[in-house]
This record gives C-alpha cells, sequence and structure tokens, in this order.
C-alpha cells in the first residue's frame, strides 16, 4: 500500500524535533516532485513515494527527514553552482550528502541501517553515470 | 534511642551526585528547621536527595507516598483495637514529630487539600502537632523537619498546593543533570559503561525535545538508569529501550512512532 506524506506528517515531525532539539515547519511538496527539499519555508516531502510501499513507504519519509536533518546540522550555506560543470555539480552534491550523513551517522548509528535500505546499487547495473553514483 | 524509629534510619549512604548546591541549602534550611519543598520532574532524583540528606545529616526519614485517599488519619494516627483494648497508634507524621525525624511527604499535590492542611501548625513557629482525638498538644522534636515534594510540570487546577500551604515552604528546584553528570549517575546506578551510559543518556535527552509536543515529559533519569539496568542483566540495548523508556513514555500512537524511529536512529 502506498503511504502519503499527511500518514506520516505528525510523527515524521515529531521525530525531526528528536533528531535536531527543536521543531522545523513540514510541508507537502507540489503533486509530482520526487525529493525532498529545504528552503526558508521549512522542509518539504513527495505526496508519496511511489517506488515504496507499506513500511518502506513510511520509512523513506524517515530517511529523507534524517538526510534533510543532516544538512541542517553539518551542512553550509547552499553550495552555489558557479562554473562548475553539471556533472562536476552532481558529483560535489553527492560528496556533500555523503558527508553529512557520515556525520551525522556518527551520533546516530541506527541510520546506517535506514540509509541504506535506500542506497541500492547492484553489480548488474549498467555502466552509466547513475549507477556509479548508486555505487558512490 | 531511636526507639520507634530504628526501622527509619537508612544503614548506608544513598548515592547522590548534585546538580548545583541543594546540598548546602538543605542543610542551611535544616539548620533553620526551615520546611522544605522539593519541586522537579518525575524521576530526577527527589527522593534520593532527601534520603542522602537523611543520611548525611543522621535523622530517621519517614517517606508518605501521597494519593488522594489519603486521610488526616492516615497521617496523624488514630484508635485501633487491639488484643488489649482500644489504643492510640501514631501516624506517621506524629511519629517523625514525636522522636525527631525527617518526614516526606512525596508527591504532596496527589493527596486532597483538607487532607495537607493538617501540617500547617508543624511548618509555622508554633511546630505543634494537634492530635484532637487524643486532646494532645504534641510540640514537635528539636530534631523534626517536614519535607515535600511534587512535580509542577502537569498538574491540574484540581491537584495544586494551597497557598496557605504553598507559603510555609522554603523550595528547592531540582532538574535532570547536565549530560556529562547524568552519564556517571546512569553508569553508576545502572550497572553500565560510561560510553553505553552516554548514549542512553543522549537518546533521552533527545525524547526530552519532545515535551510538550507530545509528551507531557520526556524520559527521566530514572527510566535510564532502569534501562541500564536491564541491559547490564543482558537484555539487548534497543529491547531494554523499549521496555524502560519507549512503552511508558506515550500511549499515543503518532507520539510512539517517533520514539521508536528516533530510538533505531539512536541505537
Amino acid at each position: 500500500m502506498i503511504v502519503e506524506f499527511k500518514q506520516v506528517e505528525r510523527p515524521l515531525a515529531l521525530f525531526v524535533r528528536g533528531l535536531l532539539g527543536h521543531g522545523v515547519p513540514l510541508h507537502c511538496a507540489t503533486e509530482g516532485e520526487t525529493r525532498a527539499f529545504a528552503n526558508e519555508h521549512g522542509w518539504f516531502f513527495p505526496v508519496r513515494y511511489a517506488m515504496y510501499g507499506d513500511q518502506l513507504g513510511r520509512d523513506v519519509y524517515y530517511a529523507a527527514a534524517a538526510h534533510l536533518a543532516a544538512h541542517h546540522r553539518f551542512g553550509g550555506a547552499r553550495m552555489k553552482r558557479g562554473s562548475l560543470r553539471a556533472i562536476q555539480y552532481v558529483l560535489v552534491s553527492l560528496f556533500e550528502d555523503a558527508r553529512v550523513e557520515h556525520a551525522l551517522m556518527q551520533e546516530l548509528p541506527g541510520l546506517r541501517a535506514l540509509f541504506a535500505r535506500f542506497h541500492v546499487a547492484h553489480e548488474s547495473d549498467h555502466a552509466s553515470f547513475p549507477s556509479l553514483c548508486a555505487r558512490i | 534511642m531511636d526507639g520507634p524509629l530504628a526501622s527509619f534510619r537508612l544503614t548506608r549512604e544513598p548515592y547522590y551526585r548534585a546538580v548545583r548546591d541543594e546540598v548546602p541549602l538543605f542543610a542551611a534550611a535544616y539548620a533553620a528547621r526551615l520546611p522544605l519543598m522539593l519541586k522537579g520532574p518525575t524521576g530526577c532524583g527527589k527522593t534520593r536527595f532527601v534520603e542522602h540528606m537523611a543520611y548525611k545529616l543522621g535523622l530517621p526519614l519517614i517517606t508518605i507516598a501521597c494519593h488522594e485517599d489519603l486521610t488526616a488519619g492516615d497521617l496523624v494516627g488514630r484508635y485501633l483495637l487491639d488484643a488489649g483494648g482500644t489504643r492510640w497508634h501514631d501516624g506517621p507524621l506524629t511519629l517523625a514529630a514525636r522522636y525527631g525525624a525527617i518526614c516526606y511527604l512525596d508527591e504532596v499535590v496527589e493527596a486532597r487539600q483538607d487532607t495537607t492542611v493538617v501540617i500547617h501548625p508543624l511548618t509555622d513557629t508554633r511546630r505543634m502537632l494537634p492530635l484532637d482525638r487524643k486532646s494532645e498538644q504534641l510540640e514537635a522534636h528539636p530534631s523534626f523537619l517536614l519535607v515535600v515534594s511534587y512535580n509542577p510540570g502537569y498538574q491540574s487546577a484540581a491537584k495544586e498546593l494551597k497557598t496557605s500551604t504553598r507559603q510555609r515552604f522554603g523550595a528547592i528546584e531540582l532538574s535532570y543533570p547536565e549530560a556529562a553528570l547524568e552519564v556517571e549517575v546512569v553508569a553508576h546506578e545502572g550497572g553500565v559503561s560510561p560510553e553505553l551510559a552516554q548514549r542512553l543518556v543522549a537518546f533521552a535527552d533527545r525524547t526530552r525535545a519532545l515535551k510538550g509536543h507530545g509528551l507531557d515529559e520526556g524520559a527521566s533519569t530514572r527510566m535510564v538508569i532502569q534501562a541500564a539496568r536491564l541491559i547490564a542483566n543482558g537484555v539487548a540495548v534497543r529491547a531494554a529501550c523499549m521496555v524502560a523508556i519507549v512503552a511508558p513514555l506515550s500511549d499515543d500512537r503518532d507520539t510512539s512512532e517517533a520514539l521508536v524511529a528516533l530510538l533505531a536512529a539512536a541505537t
């Protein structure tokens, strides 16, 4: 069964408060948005993660919230692309994602198992930039 | 010398680590025989503090767990029928006042206000306890001290101390220890390593961020110690925290889900 944001919104908000020690406004993003993101108005989550259902469909929201919390705690100001080529920007963002998640996992080691459920790469994946990123 | 108070004397020093200056404050209040009110969240060490001070001051300690069915007769005493006939039996408050002990009314707001007013004559310059049914005006022993405690965090309007009661006491506010000290306490009382105690305290701290948001109170130091004891007895960390902390904290489904997720993240 597909899980929608409104079904997890309240426990998710409490989870974020427990992670950070304070609350953050959580919002449902517009239909079609597939990734969680943060801006000056708070954190936005997809209406649903269509590829996950049942418990995984709830857990993905927690993983997304933990990822945003990692950036909130350990990330700096939003990086400008500047003169970076697109592929460079993607890779730098990837490394930053990994860095902040690693930092948060030092405090909350159980997040490793949560993140691992959604950082999936297979040996059989075709050699491509997306599969390289997944393996990284 | 103790007579009836022999069984109320603590034989070993209760472990207690001071949070701030509550130890010298209590000692000074005792020197002045100022009745004391201890205020603080549940499980922060109020009772342990009183036990510690009773031992330090060399006094017997009589503890009364207050509840709404507690009557003045329960505190003061009553005539009972036994094999020898009808005889007066001192209640715990009278025992403490007569022979010189600390009388500790734990969670005093749980008792009805018409019960707690019986302590008034003991808490002002009179230091007297009228035993009307016995036609006795008991003058309190010079060593007697009255101490009460309660958690100001989640009282209902029906469970408040009357102003006339409250203003007879000095008050010391206690709280959960700051993290480094709480780790020491949990390691000592729970029988676990400081590293594990630190993880448990960090998790408890996250639950305290939910105070007023799904929880009346976060995990108390007492709960953390209970989790540690389970772990010391071989229970897995996550299971111990579920039993001792997460499950008792809330029955609300969303709050419980958030706590379970925080526990999974922390362990």
